[in-house]
């Protein structure tokens, strides 16, 4: 063959990767690790090297104050504490981030932190990456660090000073170093795929609510509720959630709120771990392997409340032709995927992907944008059959619609467990149309 | 014709190792061998010249159709000849018949040969004959004796028998007659040259302002088109599909930003997700067949699927010399070719998928790498060709008007 300089490569092909060293080691079945392993794509190339206890290699002011602070708890200062690290936090998550994304551009994936906390949000690092990223959150994070910069040299003084917020922030600076890690592994597209990104993400939330301590008298709940909060929307400003990741937020707020008070904290927290284990065995992996397996085409598909399907771009339009030659089109797809949500057009509500795959030296010619969107809709008329772990139904629509109900009341608490018989008979008794 | 066979042989091989791309670089070197064909046939002093030089023209012309029946221009220029030559000689014979009178009004035939209508004289009939030729219009439906097929071979009898008699000015005619139809080839290459300004002009027509154009691939119809907008001060945006697997819609784009045209670079998968913001659909095709459909670079169905899908209007552009007397039958299948899987997939890679050694020989990995998708016309909003806006119910009449029914099946004639 006669190599091409002009022929575009394809893509590589990315698999549903879960890094190895974010899953839960303690009680794991050899089941559950067969069932991840099938999940993991080549992980070869994901730095798990944040696993190990943080390196030494912190900036230098925050250094001296953190072995000082450790165990130190100020009540006095109480209500000032989660305004100030919520901003503190922010101005370390920023210039984190920019340092990692100079360190990746110099093509030194370093663990370390932001070697010089005291530098300007460097705008190049920012606009050099090749990636085209939403760039909503570009200018948000933009935005975001010019803000911080501001603020920072006063809350390094302010650091100084006043020693108390430092007794949270080595546990948000391990978290947060745990959603960096998983953030710049969302971000450049390396966690790709619906599952893996919902896998992850909790898993993260699994390691942060392990790390996390309860100041005195605060109700472990609350502080819950405002963390998970603040994560999830830098989570937001990386990168748009997808539908499942949106569903699991709910339903881990909800088991949050549902925490009984007179709880320890150690048990509250051991029970939102179990819960978040369970529901990503039980959601994610044991559904995966109740769908057919030949059919399982897509790694990322959401089936939206009017019967449309949300997915990787192109699956429209293969739809389509089969539809129009009278091929049948299956839709297999998680149930914890449906979303009360309804589309009529891509573009509303989409990404933006990677560059296509354009020579270079034409893509300097053309000057203009290769604007290619990783999502489409699909619409239902050309799906003839919805295959979910809750059962087969020819009209998605309906399903989405009595699925969601269902799936809500789990959500609130009443049945967590679900067995896949019942739930077959469940969906012949709703759906009217099941086939076996 | 020992003085052509090289030349017909050497075209043979190019059109057999796919040398030559592109209909219209097809449609001309073809014309332009008939020609030579044309120029060394010897012309014999036997009855029938036409026949004849017509048959010498099938000789050449089922080799060439064989050599690439997927390059249906090829067949298409060889059946424009042969019509050609048969109009050339009606008219010629018509002449000839009359003697000095050149000009054969019809109309005046017509009123005169009222009451003349049990014995119609050769005239007649050689204008009966050359109307049978043409598109069948209104106006010859209601002046028009309807015995046309039959008239039609009398009159070539009763040509032949005519000329038969006139041993005396047989060279001159025959002369005239090949002189005729090498103009006529000659006018023929020209069109086929030409056919971009015609479509081009009907531009301004169909672009309006803030006009959002989707195109699959690179046409070099669409883009003269385009062009002519731009050079009309039409404000339009363009979005480009790529056209996998050769991605020839990077070098359109290209060239439409050398003109200042905004233009966007999308993937095919993308297509159905872009085109509810489209306003119109402009493609070229290889070829137009009889019932309208359209053979057209892979890709292009979907393309019209989801034009129809968003009631977006799918504009085919395409020169006449792609206009193709022949009816699809499983088009998918007979009217495509299979190209190299090294397109689509590195041999490195997947070398040891394509082991052939396996038991029963085959491999497991197939890839299929189509050129031409068939676009039914029901798909198709509105052909825009050199002859004018069609739609494509139309498109039979066209035919009429450039090929004869009798030329549908190239082969030679075994009696001269």
């Amino acid at each position: 063959m006669i190599p091409t300089p002009d022929r575009p490569r394809p893509p590589p092909r990315p698999g549903v990767r879960v890094p190895h060293a974010l899953l839960p080691r303690p009680p794991v079945s050899s089941s559950r690790l067969d069932a991840l392993s099938d999940l993991d794509g080549d992980d070869d190339d994901v730095d798990v090297s944040w696993a190990r206890p943080p390196p030494p290699a912190l900036p230098e002011s925050i250094k001296v104050n953190l072995t000082e602070t450790k165990n130190r708890g100020d009540p006095t200062s109480v209500p000032q504490k989660p305004k100030l690290s919520k901003a503190e936090r922010r101005a370390i998550q920023e210039a984190q981030r920019a340092a990692k994304a100079a360190a990746k551009e110099t093509g030194v994936k370093s663990t370390a932190k932001a070697s010089d906390v005291n530098t300007k949000m460097p705008k190049q690092p920012k606009a050099g990456k090749a990636s085209l990223k939403k760039d909503v959150s570009q200018a948000n994070a933009l935005v975001a660090s010019d803000k911080k910069t501001d603020e920072h040299p006063p809350d390094k003084d302010r650091k100084k000073d006043v020693p108390q917020p430092r007794m949270q922030f080595d546990d948000l600076h391990r978290v947060v170093k745990a959603k960096k890690r998983l953030d710049f592994n969302i971000c450049p597209g390396d966690i790709s795929g619906g599952n893996a990104r919902c896998i992850a993400m909790l898993l993260a939330f699994r390691e942060a609510i392990n790390d996390y301590s309860t100041p005195a008298e605060k109700i472990p709940v609350e502080i819950l509720l405002l963390k998970s909060s603040s994560y999830v929307s830098f989570l937001i400003e990386c990168r748009p959630l997808s539908i499942s990741m949106g569903n699991a937020i709910r339903f881990l707020k909800n088991r949050i709120t549902k925490l009984a008070l007179a709880m320890s904290e150690s048990e509250a927290k051991a029970s939102l771990q179990s819960d978040i284990d369970r529901f990503i065995n039980e959601k994610i992996i044991v559904a995966d392997k109740i769908l057919v397996q030949t059919l399982r085409d897509k790694d990322y598909c959401a089936v939206l409340s009017n019967g449309t399907v949300y997915s990787r771009v192109g699956t429209a339009s293969v739809a389509m032709v089969a539809h129009a030659f009278g091929v049948p089109v299956l839709i297999c797809c998680e149930a914890y995927k449906f979303h009360e949500r309804v589309q009529l057009d891509s573009i509303c509500f989409n990404e933006l992907d990677a560059v296509v795959h354009v020579s270079f030296l034409t893509l300097l010619i053309i000057k203009s944008n290769s604007c290619t969107c990783r999502y489409d809709i699909t619409p239902s008329d050309y799906v003839s059959m919805l295959i979910t772990d809750y059962g087969m139904s020819a009209s998605p629509a309906q399903l989405v619609g009595c699925t969601d109900m269902e799936y809500l009341n789990h959500l609130a608490g009443i049945n967590f467990n679900f067995l896949p018989a019942r739930i077959a008979v469940l969906a012949v008794h709703r759906t009217g149309s099941h086939v076996h | 014709m020992p003085d052509v066979q090289p030349l017909v042989s050497d075209f043979v091989l190019k059109l057999k190792r796919r040398k030559v791309e592109g209909s219209h670089a097809v449609a001309r070197q073809t014309a332009e061998l008939l020609r030579s064909v044309v120029s060394q046939h010897r012309m014999g002093s036997s009855a029938n010249q036409a026949a004849a030089l017509a048959d010498a023209v099938r000789a050449v012309g089922e080799q060439l159709i064989a050599a690439n029946p997927i390059e249906l221009a090829v067949g298409n220029v060889v059946r424009r000849v042969l019509h050609i030559i048969k109009e050339e000689d009606i008219s010629s014979t018509a002449v000839g018949i009359e003697g000095l009178s050149v000009t054969v009004d019809s109309d005046d035939e017509y009123d005169r040969e009222d009451d003349d209508r049990p014995s119609l004289s050769a005239a007649v009939l050689a204008a009966h004959a050359r109307n049978a030729l043409r598109a069948p219009s209104l106006q010859t439906l209601l002046e028009d004796i309807p015995v046309s097929p039959a008239i039609s071979r009398t009159a070539s009898s009763t040509g032949d028998s005519d000329g038969k008699s006139k041993s005396a000015g047989d060279k001159t005619s025959t002369r005239k007659l090949k002189h005729d139809v090498i103009a006529a080839i000659g006018d023929l290459i020209d069109e086929i040259d030409s056919c971009y300004e015609p479509i081009s002009e009907q531009a301004v027509e169909l672009i309006h302002q803030n006009e959002v154009i989707l195109t699959l691939g690179r046409s070099r119809t669409v883009k003269e088109f385009l062009y002519a907008a731009k050079e009309k001060k039409r404000s339009f945006r363009v979005f480009v599909a790529e056209g996998a697997p050769r991605y020839q819609g990077h070098v359109l784009a290209k060239e439409l930003v050398e003109k200042g045209v905004q233009t966007t670079v999308i993937t095919d998968s993308a297509v159905f997700a872009m085109i509810s913001r489209v306003n119109m659909v402009i493609v070229g095709a290889h070829a137009v067949m009889a019932n309208g459909g359209v053979i057209a670079p892979v890709g292009m169905n979907m393309v019209a699927l989801a034009a129809q899908r968003h009631a977006v209007p799918f504009v085919v552009v395409a020169g006449s010399h792609k206009l193709c007397p022949l009816y699809p039958h499983n088009p998918e299948v007979l009217l495509n070719e299979l190209k190299s899987p090294s397109d689509l997939l590195d041999f490195g890679e997947f070398s040891d998928c394509m082991n052939f050694s396996t038991q029963d020989g085959s491999p497991l990995l197939n890839v299929v790498n189509p050129t031409f998708d068939y676009v039914p016309p029901k798909l198709v909003s509105l052909f825009v060709t050199d002859t004018g806006g069609h739609s494509p119910s139309y498109m039979y009449r066209l035919i009429a008007e450039y090929y004869s029914a009798d030329d549908l099946v190239v082969r030679r004639k075994s009696s001269a």
